[in-house]
């Protein structure tokens, strides 16, 4: 079967935003998306560590040919990993389609996902199948629902890597089990600012979930953008997994909207200052570093959820978001660009997309 | 490998000191870890503090077949790889090696996620494992019932209230 089948090119790709970047259900802009993500195996094959270039050829092959008999995926586009180069892979990294392995890794691999891109499948990564599904807002079940759907259709078309004991075997014995690792990309500035982010986070290894900042390392990435995952794969159900997501990411933004309230009784002035400031430099900048912008892009956020900036929604944010990454400005620009003309092109992006939102 | 203390005996204890935040490990023989043992109980109860006692949390000897097992662990017969390749890279080399690298491995899983038997789907299938394996729990109680097996019909009631309170197997 031809490995090359993709019904869209990259250009096509970058003139619409992921359906996960919708801003639904998204709590004011609080919670940007939920993830799924299952690590699934073929019964017959090594693992990365072990496999062979004709192996992983035929790998490829075979969740090829089941992604076509699944309900899913059969319309889905495919991309070979070696028949993209380095801008392109990193594209597909800023769209979290693929992740910074697939995109620097040797040997045969690629991805295949659905044209909202709701749904994706990394081939010959870690795993033989990293099955993923990111779906807007709080909707950690939907996404759930989505990726256990997919994963019955795909994991009936090929022998898998299975035992009645330890459930799914996977390449690291930290995804065995279930291999279903659920997290939730959260907005948590005000926690940031009253500096509750930690004692909030740290109570949520007990529930043996993790945080991680998203973009940058800490308790202060920049963005202030969390991204809270299980930790335990194995001995806890599927459901039990989404359950705690859910749950736990409906407390965070409970947490979150408390700061908010607090900041706004003690500091408000200070609070609306940090938002329509951050409004003015994005309105008016020309020189624009991807650290300047997720910085400002948060105090907007902040600005949204508080009902401040109504008019700029979530939803908006959420593209720019994706718009201004490197690649993206390149694949825009159509050719390579310095990190200096990268935060000119920047600026003119944020700057006419501030003015198409203000009219 | 030689203990890290006298460098002449095989160490087959991991030695693992946990003071403040700090976290030690070191690889010793029976002898050396009987008396590093020592040296800590003597430093937790007040004898020679050199780390303040409120600042030892926990001072554990693992009785570390760790070093051990890495020798006495076949490698794979499927893909080569042995348990001490497995330890230093961190990726298994084929689902063979589950079996393969069995108790070692099971013990590593049970550290890692504090349990060691699946709950949940199997391949292909919406229903989960837990429910599957409920059901036939259930028929081998009747089965054991009705052979008056009294106490294997106990031991698989208790399996079967785990299995429903979502607690993992021992």
């Amino acid at each position: 079967m031809p490995l090359r089948h993709e019904i869209m090119s990259l250009d096509a790709l970058i003139t619409k935003p992921p359906s996960w970047l919708s801003g639904e259900n998204d709590a004011q802009g609080i919670v940007v998306s939920c993830r799924a993500r299952l690590a699934r195996n073929l019964a017959d094959f090594p693992f990365a560590a072990k496999i062979g270039g004709e192996e992983q050829q035929r790998v490829l092959e075979v969740v090829l040919a089941a992604g076509k008999t699944s309900r899913q995926m059969s319309t889905a586009a495919f991309f070979n990993m070696s028949a993209l180069d380095g801008n392109e892979r990193r594209l597909l990294v800023e769209r979290h389609l693929i992740s910074p392995a697939l995109s620097e890794q040797k040997g045969e691999r690629g991805v295949l996902f659905n044209q909202d891109e709701s749904l994706s499948v990394m081939i010959n990564e870690e795993d033989h199948m990293r099955l993923q599904a990111i779906f807007p807002g709080t909707q950690g079940l939907a996404a759930w629902r989505a990726i256990a759907a997919l994963d019955a259709d795909l994991t009936s078309a090929v022998a898998c890597a299975h035992d009645e004991r330890l459930g799914f075997l996977t390449a690291c014995p930290t995804n065995t089990g279930t291999g279903l690792r659920m997290s939730a990309l959260i907005h948590l500035p005000a926690l940031v600012l009253t500096e509750d982010v930690e004692r909030v986070l740290q109570g949520l290894s007990q529930l043996s979930f993790t945080v991680r900042g998203v973009y940058g390392e800490g308790t202060n990435p920049a963005g202030n953008l969390f991204q809270v995952s299980n930790q335990a794969t194995l001995g806890t159900s599927e459901e039990k997994i989404v359950e705690d997501l859910v749950h736990i990411t409906q407390q965070l933004v409970e947490y979150e909207k408390e700061a908010q309230q607090t900041l706004l009784s003690e500091v408000r002035s200070q609070v609306e200052d940090k938002v329509w400031r951050a409004y003015g430099l994005l309105t008016n900048v020309r020189m624009l570093s991807s650290q300047e912008f997720m910085k400002l892009l948060s105090a907007l956020r902040l600005g949204y959820t508080l009902g401040l900036v109504s008019h700029v929604p979530s939803h908006f944010l959420n593209h720019l978001m994706i718009a201004t990454q490197p690649s993206h400005l390149q694949a825009e620009a159509g050719a390579s660009l310095t990190p200096e003309e990268r935060d000119l092109r920047r600026a003119d992006l944020v700057r006419s997309k501030m003015t198409e939102v203000l009219n | 490998m030689k203990c890290e203390s006298c460098q002449q005996a095989e160490a087959t204890i991991l030695f693992t000191t946990v003071s403040g935040d700090e976290k030690k490990e070191v690889h010793l023989c029976p002898q050396c870890a009987k008396t590093e043992s020592e040296r800590q109980q003597e430093i937790q109860a007040g004898g020679e503090p050199k780390v303040k006692p409120a600042q030892v949390k926990k001072v554990q000897v693992v009785v570390g077949q760790l070093a051990t097992e890495s020798k006495t662990t076949k490698p794979c017969s499927s893909c080569g790889m042995t348990y001490e390749e497995f330890r230093k890279v961190g990726r298994l080399g084929c689902p063979s090696c589950y079996a393969a690298f069995g108790s070692p491995l099971r013990r590593l899983l049970k550290r890692i996620h504090g349990a060691d038997r699946h709950v949940g789907r199997v391949p292909g299938k919406a229903e989960d494992a837990g429910r599957k394996e409920l059901t036939q729990l259930r028929q081998e109680l009747d089965q054991a019932v009705q052979e008056e097996a009294y106490e294997k019909a106990a031991e698989i009631r208790d399996r079967i209230r785990r299995l429903q309170e979502g607690v993992p197997e021992a």
